[in-house]
């Protein structure tokens, strides 16, 4: 029988940063879902997640608060790719003031949300990214995300190429 | 300077002693540190670079951030974005060539670019469009290489305007250049579509063996301009269904015989099917009628207006589906007196979502809003609100009468959104005086959308004319696309100064299609953007300027 929304569940980050959560909230995070499904009996000692820090569990748990009681997506609608179905980068005002953060917290949120498998926030986080590089020429992205330029020279000059056939109308 | 860096000073001190080749020699002992330097330089960036936040992100989430890059705001995808994210480095680079699913829309722009996309695809599921204008000729061996892929394209879009076409067959110096590049690849596919989901052709004409095709997973078929024969199709349960000017005429009968086959269907768009009063009318009502359960969006538009009647007998849907009525005004004089026999239809099926006659228009929205339009074509209506628009310059003054003439029909009492494009009409005193009166027949309006130069003489009117009164409800006039003849003679300050007055605690949006015109639109700009705040200042109105897109 399914737990009273109301539990108090308890998780424990790298850091050691301990949070006591309302199970409804924790369920955002179809990871934790399954472990607590997979628990028989109420244990007392917190779920221990290696992969999240404090801060950015303290930020993840933030969103799950707001979101919490939204439909979960659904195998089927996660799968479908049909023409009908159209995809958008847009974010909601609410997520995207929430994801208004350095780069460091996007980034470790993104790979949160992919560990957690908590799939809103994870398109939340793709999609901001998604849209940084719009529009931007490979410079700009680099210059935006201090990525170095490492393509040997042969590299280079397949990339011309490439680039004057991606030019050519 | 570190000690592990050997130090010139006391070499160069003496540098004029130095021989001609000694100096050679340092230089080049010089240049090679430096390269080391620049190499090592390099290395410790790259080294750098690879602990950046953004390194720490995995391929396949790298891969899902690049196949939102290619969406578009509409939900278009735009394929050759990937390109400058796969030069940024080779992390990137690898994992933008990895995924096959980031290069699985092909269009003909550039056979080189097809040819790529075919190979780094590898075997998942293609989207081939090749229906771009303004786009490069691509050669007849790719075309054949790409409709070698046809058992897995899971979206196919042919299509091209007839002066684009002119244009290949100069290049080809062929005057069957339909036939060389598209009938005959479709012709000579012996492939299976077993993949198709979608099938989208305009203005070509589909053999027999392609209709009759096994398809067994499409959903959505669109033929636009196109010949084809009808029996030859074996249609699977379609959820989108839409037919455009077919180059060939059917009845009523054999058309709900087609639609029967798809029960389930959630979009039908007939738009010029039928060629004349159908002789099977007395069939139609002796057919037991055909319940769509699942129909979410009906769209009939034919000069045919029997015909419509009479497919609309002949089927049943839900109430709260979109259904939208039209016929041509090119070929009525008249346009609102054809559309008059549909009336009875708009008052029956009052709780419609949104229920819309072009070139007279009629909608109710989702929310039990009314609203109305008037209009050319539909557009809007898909949104559940209201068009008022073209009635088309040769139709000129008689489209406010129309417009009256329409209203004084139907209850337009609830409407709470209107909007006014490019209307011609607006030209005189008792146009305006007309358009007032529509404005009279809403008292609930809440917010007028004007738009274009017709829009502009409009506000103008509505701010400077002593008898206007604006609706209690309105609470905003949006005036977008402003287009160059409008700065020619735009608002003045005294305008925006008397709608504030007017309508105390409205908003004004004035959205630019073009911001830069309009911020360089000269001194009148400027000014009337000036008076904006102004007026936001003194009134405490909520003023809008939005120089974005409309």
């Amino acid at each position: 029988m399914a737990a009273p929304a109301t539990q108090q569940i308890k998780i424990r980050c790298n850091d050691e940063k301990e949070f006591t959560v309302d199970r409804d909230v924790l369920e955002r995070s179809v990871l934790i879902k399954n472990m607590l499904e997979d628990v028989t009996e109420q244990q007392d000692a917190p779920i221990p997640l290696p992969n999240v820090s404090g801060p950015v569990m303290a930020k993840v748990l933030e969103y799950c608060t707001h979101h919490r009681g939204e439909p979960l997506p659904s195998a089927d609608t996660e799968q479908s790719q049909d023409e009908t179905r159209k995809r958008t980068t847009d974010i909601s005002e609410w997520d995207q003031k929430f994801i208004t953060v350095d780069q460091e917290m996007l980034f470790e949120i993104i790979l949160a949300a992919n560990y957690l498998d908590i799939k809103s926030l994870l398109d939340v986080g793709c999609k901001t990214v998604a849209n940084m590089i719009k529009g931007k020429t490979p410079e700009e992205i680099r210059k935006l995300f201090n990525i170095v330029n490492d393509f040997t020279p042969e590299e280079e000059a397949q990339i011309k190429k490439e680039n004057e056939w991606a030019e050519d109308r | 300077m570190s000690s592990k860096f050997i130090n010139y000073d006391a070499i160069l001190e003496n540098a004029l002693e130095l021989s001609l080749d000694a100096a050679a020699a340092l230089r080049k002992q010089i240049d090679l540190e430096i390269a080391e330097l620049n190499d090592r330089l390099h290395y410790l960036a790259v080294a750098r670079s690879k602990l950046a936040p953004v390194h720490r992100l995995p391929r396949e989430i790298l891969a899902k951030i690049f196949d939102l890059v290619r969406v578009g705001d509409n939900g278009r995808v735009f394929a050759r974005r990937i390109l400058p994210v796969s030069w940024v480095s080779r992390q990137w680079r690898e994992a933008a060539l990895e995924d096959p699913f980031l290069w699985d829309h092909i269009d003909r722009s550039n056979c080189r670019w097809a040819i790529s996309c075919l190979i780094r695809s590898k075997n998942v599921p293609l989207v081939l469009e090749l229906s771009d204008q303004a786009t490069a000729i691509i050669s007849l061996t790719t075309m054949e290489t790409l409709f070698g892929e046809l058992p897995r394209i899971r979206r196919l879009k042919l299509g091209g305007a007839d002066s684009e076409l002119d244009s290949f067959r100069g290049s080809y110096g062929s005057t069957e250049f339909e036939v060389l590049e598209y009938q005959k690849a479709i012709v000579s596919t012996t492939n299976s579509l077993a993949l198709l989901e979608t099938l989208h052709i305009t203005g070509h004409a589909l053999t027999d063996s392609f209709s009759s095709s096994p398809m067994p997973h499409l959903a959505s078929l669109t033929l636009q301009n196109a010949k084809f024969k009808w029996e030859t199709f074996r249609l699977s349960p379609l959820r989108s269904f839409c037919i455009e000017t077919p180059h060939i005429k059917m009845g009523v009968t054999d058309l709900l015989e087609y639609l029967s086959q798809m029960p389930f269907v959630e979009r039908i768009t007939l738009r010029g099917v039928f060629s004349e009063v159908p002789s099977s009318e007395h069939r139609v009502g002796q057919l037991p009628k055909i319940n769509f359960p699942k129909l979410a969006s009906l769209i009939l538009q034919d000069q045919q207006v029997d015909a419509l009647m009479e497919l609309l007998n002949g089927i049943t849907f839900p109430s709260q589906a979109s259904l939208t009525l039209a016929t041509s005004i090119s070929m009525v004089d008249r346009p609102e007196e054809a559309l008059l026999p549909f009336l009875p239809i708009v008052e029956r099926r009052f709780s419609a979502t949104t229920l819309s006659l072009n070139v007279v228009a009629i909608s109710r929205s989702s929310q039990g809003r009314l609203s109305f339009g008037f209009g050319q074509r539909e557009s809007c209506s898909v949104l559940g609100e209201t068009i008022l628009q073209t009635i088309g310059p040769e139709y000129g003054k008689y489209s406010l009468q129309a417009l009256l003439h329409v209203l004084s029909r139907v209850p337009v009492s609830g409407a709470r959104w209107l909007h006014v494009r490019r209307f011609p009409g607006f030209l005189s005193e008792g146009d305006f005086g007309a358009f007032h009166e529509v404005l009279g027949l809403m008292p609930q309006v809440k917010e007028l959308v004007l738009e274009s130069y017709f829009g502009m003489e409009l506000l103008k009117y509505l701010a400077r004319s002593p008898t206007v009164v604006l609706p209690a409800s309105l609470k905003t006039i949006t005036y977008g696309k402003l287009y160059e003849p409008c700065l020619s003679q735009p608002l003045e300050e005294s305008d925006i100064r008397n709608l504030a007055l007017r309508k105390k605690n409205a908003s004004l949006k004035m959205i630019a299609k073009d911001p830069e015109l309009w911020l360089n639109g000269g001194d009148k700009g400027k000014a009337l953007e000036a008076a904006f705040d102004e007026v936001d200042r003194d009134q405490g109105t909520d003023f809008l300027f939005f120089p974005d897109e409309f």
